[in-house]
């Protein structure tokens, strides 16, 4: 028997009316009777009757995780269950659960639909959460027992058996990739380490093949004896092209590999450059070539050298040679030998004729830009251009004007260039800029860029071109048709302007030739992207620029709690400092590195066990006997499933349960019975005459 | 016509004001004294330049006041001193202020032959204000400007009154250099083509050196400190060693 509770006011009511009616009332007993059983009412008795329960109750999972793909190892946890379900649930209730790293309550006939598609495995914290339901007698399970998280045993709570069921399997042959563990960045020319660690398994002593690749290409190969566990091996990979590019780590295929498709894995690098080298000749010493030279001098991200021709061969040499300083142009190591050493070679008022350059020469610049992906410059002058007598040579074809002969003018005068491309990456803002001096007389080609001409100078009714550019071959060009930019860093200084066009105008081009991102002087640089909760993670904070290697950063640490930790524990390296950080907890971290007004930062992910879905195949025996043992539970391959084990092991609980329910307070009767005393009280009352 | 129009055009394009182009153009500050000791050598120091260099230069001179904007057209300006020097006014002060610190260059030379004068302690006082924190300091002898062109182990001028020149440096680039060793003087002739002031003590050899020095100056403010680069080095250091 059951009571709800009841309200308050109701029973100082009838409390009220209990005292008046013994205080009024010849026939007490009865009154009270009838109030008694209104007072039961109010209570809403309800009649429970329990008795023991009939079969014990199962929780049945069933492993979703990747590596049940792998040997159709769910396929055959569903054939199990298709084959063995009547039967088990004749004898037990069974309430049916999929789980990777997360569990969900399904239906019997969701079974078939199953998909294996969890990241991870997290078996031992799934029996726990499931087992604390008191409904379960035991648990049955079918998984390969391949666990990301701990595979501790002792973390197991559970008091209730478990029945632990596996496929069986001919050993496992495999060789998968892990990690790849590189530096998302690396300089232009300079060798950057690549780690491999891949794991293996069922070919020990054998012999592999280990490849980086490019597309289709193989780049690096080594080979490695494989010892049956987690191995590494590191490639050095140099680049000469800047950007980002794919590569492929490639294990080569053993005879008899359970899985192929674990063997290869992409991973990016990007090359930056460490400096981009220029190579600047100029015919004659000029403001332009001073403020030129000196701004490419003094942007760390520049290697420059640079050519000025100080003295024709018609001038005059009032001195012996020995007491000259000048040098003899290096024309051919220039042009012929180390040209390609460069990124960008820049012409300015440069007459190749007068030092005796053959086409050869002017071919190989060609090739440069054509082959080599150079960039290419030439700024105007009286020996530059058409008047440089480069009309008709091979500079003629990879720049983006047409020029005429020797005998063009040159035009003469200030004027401020108008800028009619305003999209394009060398584009500048022409209002409000200060006037340039003289201008070279130079049409557009058909389909190059033209971002600025002369506002007057017309030639063959279109303006003359300031500045023009084009992509020939790998490489890019720009002809700039005048060589007084430095206008625009004095000019400006007059009115207490700042010299910023001039810098990004120069900065533009030069980027833009290099085919190169802005190289950040700062950096921040891990190996991995994913690490795991207390692993060492070595940060390395690179200065591209030297005169800020001497200062120390401010490196800080972001925890997934949003706490921001400084770490303290840098140290000097030769290309920046070096700090490592151990990580407590699983989740995103961001690192981020301060110097003198310049920040990177680079975000990794910490997480409790680095996922083993794809590579580590071979089904965890061992787990699931431990699981079973220590729960007293039962461990059995899928084809030696017998029942009768089970129900020997998985014992009722003595459980007394619900089997009906009456609620008395609405049943009729109550109510007839209360109507019938008060009757019998009255009619009582009648023949004694009381009323 | 159309020949005599455009003859006529170039030669005043020349001569005139916004037509340097990427030339060298011989500029003089005029202030307030005696700045124009030496008005003819500037043809003098043009044709040697001319006749030994590759560099183009304007056939004239330009005379700017500092508070002039014309002053923002040259990158170099040569400030002589021919014995006064009242300093400049404080609107002089914030044009070299921003015509130095932008990129210009000012060379400074006293040509008053007297050591340790007037003019010395006033040009120091006038460039503390001008460029706050910095001070003159010895410009060394491996220095680009000793061998831009010439290569150069000491000090010349009109006057040896000091075995060295003088520097300020604004971001590592040599802004400000100061002679007190009238290296101009060394140009100065008559009018008939003698030379004005004798060379003590060096006579000719030191005028000559004066001369190459001056050219060694004019280089440098076109080319900066190129000859200091690493693969004019061992050339440099081998001809020194002779």
């Amino acid at each position: 028997m059951s009571f709800s509770s009841v309200d308050f006011t109701s029973i100082l009511i009838f409390s009220a009316v209990l005292i008046l009616t013994l205080i009024y009332s010849k026939f007490r007993l009865l009154r009270i009777s009838v109030l008694v059983i209104i007072l039961f009412i109010l209570f809403q008795p309800t009649f429970v009757l329990l008795e023991k329960k009939g079969k014990p109750n199962l929780a049945i999972l069933i492993d979703n995780s990747k590596s049940m793909i792998f040997n159709q190892r769910l396929e055959k946890a569903k054939k199990f269950y298709r084959e063995n379900l009547q039967l088990i649930q004749k004898y037990f209730e069974a309430d049916f659960y999929q789980f990777s790293d997360k569990y969900t309550l399904i239906r019997k006939s969701d079974l078939a639909q199953v998909k294996a598609d969890g990241n991870s495995t997290d078996i031992l914290n799934t029996l726990n959460e499931i087992g604390a339901n008191d409904k379960y007698d035991a648990i049955f399970i079918f998984s390969d027992g391949i666990d990301s998280f701990s595979q501790d045993i002792r973390k197991l709570k559970l008091k209730k058996p478990v029945i632990t069921v596996c496929p069986k399997e001919e050993p496992i042959k495999d060789i998968s990739i892990v990690e790849i563990k590189t530096s998302d960045f690396a300089f232009k020319n300079v060798p950057s380490e690549v780690t491999i660690v891949f794991y293996s398994i069922g070919f020990e002593g054998k012999e592999v093949n280990i490849y980086i690749k490019k597309g289709k290409e193989i780049v690096l190969s080594k080979k490695k004896i494989l010892d049956g566990s987690y191995q590494e091996i590191s490639f050095e990979i140099t680049s000469a092209k800047v950007g980002t590019e794919t590569y492929t780590a490639e294990i080569e295929p053993l005879l008899g590999e359970t899985v192929t498709t674990n063997n290869r894995k992409n991973f990016a690098i990007e090359t930056i450059r460490e400096k981009i080298r220029i190579l600047y000749i100029c015919g004659q010493p000029s403001p332009e070539y001073y403020f030129l030279r000196y701004f490419l001098k003094s942007n760390p991200s520049i290697e420059l050298v640079s050519f000025v021709i100080l003295r024709n061969p018609e001038d005059i040499a009032v001195v012996p040679e020995e007491k000259l300083s000048l040098i003899p142009f290096p024309a051919r190591e220039i042009f012929l030998k180390d040209l390609f050493d460069y990124d960008i070679l820049i012409l300015e008022n440069f007459n190749y004729s007068r030092f005796y350059l053959t086409q050869d020469y002017l071919a190989n610049v060609e090739r440069f830009v054509r082959e080599k992906g150079g960039g290419f410059l030439m700024i105007a002058g009286d020996n530059a251009f058409g008047k440089g007598a480069y009309f008709g040579t091979a500079i003629e074809k990879i720049l983006p004007v047409i020029m005429d002969n020797p005998d063009e003018p040159f035009e003469e005068g200030l004027f401020t260039p108008v800028v009619v491309n305003k999209n394009h990456p060398l584009s500048f803002p022409d209002k409000d800029i200060y006037p340039l001096d003289g201008c070279q007389h130079l049409r557009p080609k058909p389909n190059t860029n033209v971002i600025a001409v002369h506002p007057t100078l017309k030639l063959e009714q279109k303006n003359a071109v300031v500045l023009a550019c084009m992509e020939y071959g790998k490489g890019r060009t720009v002809a700039l048709g005048t060589n007084t930019t430095w206008k625009w860093l004095l000019s400006p200084a007059y009115e207490g302007k700042s010299d910023l066009i001039y810098k990004n105008f120069w900065e533009n081009i030069i980027y833009w030739l290099s085919s190169a991102e802005r190289t950040k002087s700062l950096r921040i640089s891990m190996l991995q992207k994913i690490y795991a909760v207390g692993d060492e993670i070595k940060i390395k904070i690179i200065l591209l620029d030297d005169k800020l290697r001497n200062q120390k950063p401010v490196l800080r640490v972001v925890d997934p709690y949003s706490r921001i930790k400084k770490i303290e524990n840098l140290t000097k390296t030769t290309d920046g400092w070096f700090a490592t950080y151990i990580p407590e907890i699983e989740g995103k971290y961001t690192f981020r590195a301060n110097i003198s007004n310049l920040e990177d930062q680079k975000i990794i992910s910490v997480e409790n066990k680095i996922l083993n879905e794809e590579f580590d195949l071979k089904i965890n025996e061992n787990l699931l006997r431990q699981i079973a043992v220590s729960t007293g539970g039962l461990f059995f391959f899928s084809d030696e499933f017998s029942i009768d084990e089970i129900i020997k092991t998985v014992k009722k609980k003595e459980i007394p349960v619900v089997s009906k329910q009456i609620q008395i307070y609405l049943s009729p009767g109550i109510y007839f019975l209360i109507l019938f005393m008060l009757i019998l009280e009255w009619t009582l009352r009648r023949i004694k005459g009381l009323i | 016509m159309f020949r005599i129009f455009f003859i006529f055009f170039l030669v005043f394009s020349i001569s005139g004001y916004g037509s340097q182009r990427d030339r060298f153009v011989f500029t003089q500050l005029q202030y307030d004294g005696l700045w124009d000791p030496y008005p003819e050598i500037y043809s003098e120091i043009l044709n040697f330049l001319d006749f030994t260099t590759s560099i183009v230069s304007l056939p004239e001179r330009r005379v700017v006041k500092a508070t002039d904007k014309e002053l923002f057209s040259f990158h170099f300006v040569i400030m002589l001193h021919g014995g006064r020097f009242n300093g400049f006014s404080q609107k002089e002060r914030e044009m070299l202020r921003s015509f130095l610190n932008a990129g210009g260059i000012l060379f400074i030379d006293d040509s008053s032959g007297i050591v340790n004068n007037d003019f010395d302690k006033k040009i120091r006082r006038e460039f503390e204000i001008i460029l706050p924190g910095k001070e003159f300091t010895k410009l060394p002898i491996e220095h680009a400007l000793y061998k831009s062109f010439y290569l150069l182990r000491n000090v010349a001028g009109r006057n040896l009154n000091k075995n060295y020149l003088e520097e300020i440096k604004i971001d590592g680039r040599t802004a400000v250099i100061y002679s007190q060793n009238d290296i101009f003087g060394a140009w100065a002739k008559d009018k008939f083509g003698n030379y004005f002031y004798e060379c003590s003590p060096g006579d000719e050899e030191q005028r000559f050196e004066a001369q190459k020095l001056t050219l060694n100056l004019i280089v440098f403010s076109l080319t900066g400190t190129y000859k200091t680069d690493v693969i004019h080095r061992p050339f440099i250091e081998q001809k020194l060693k002779r």
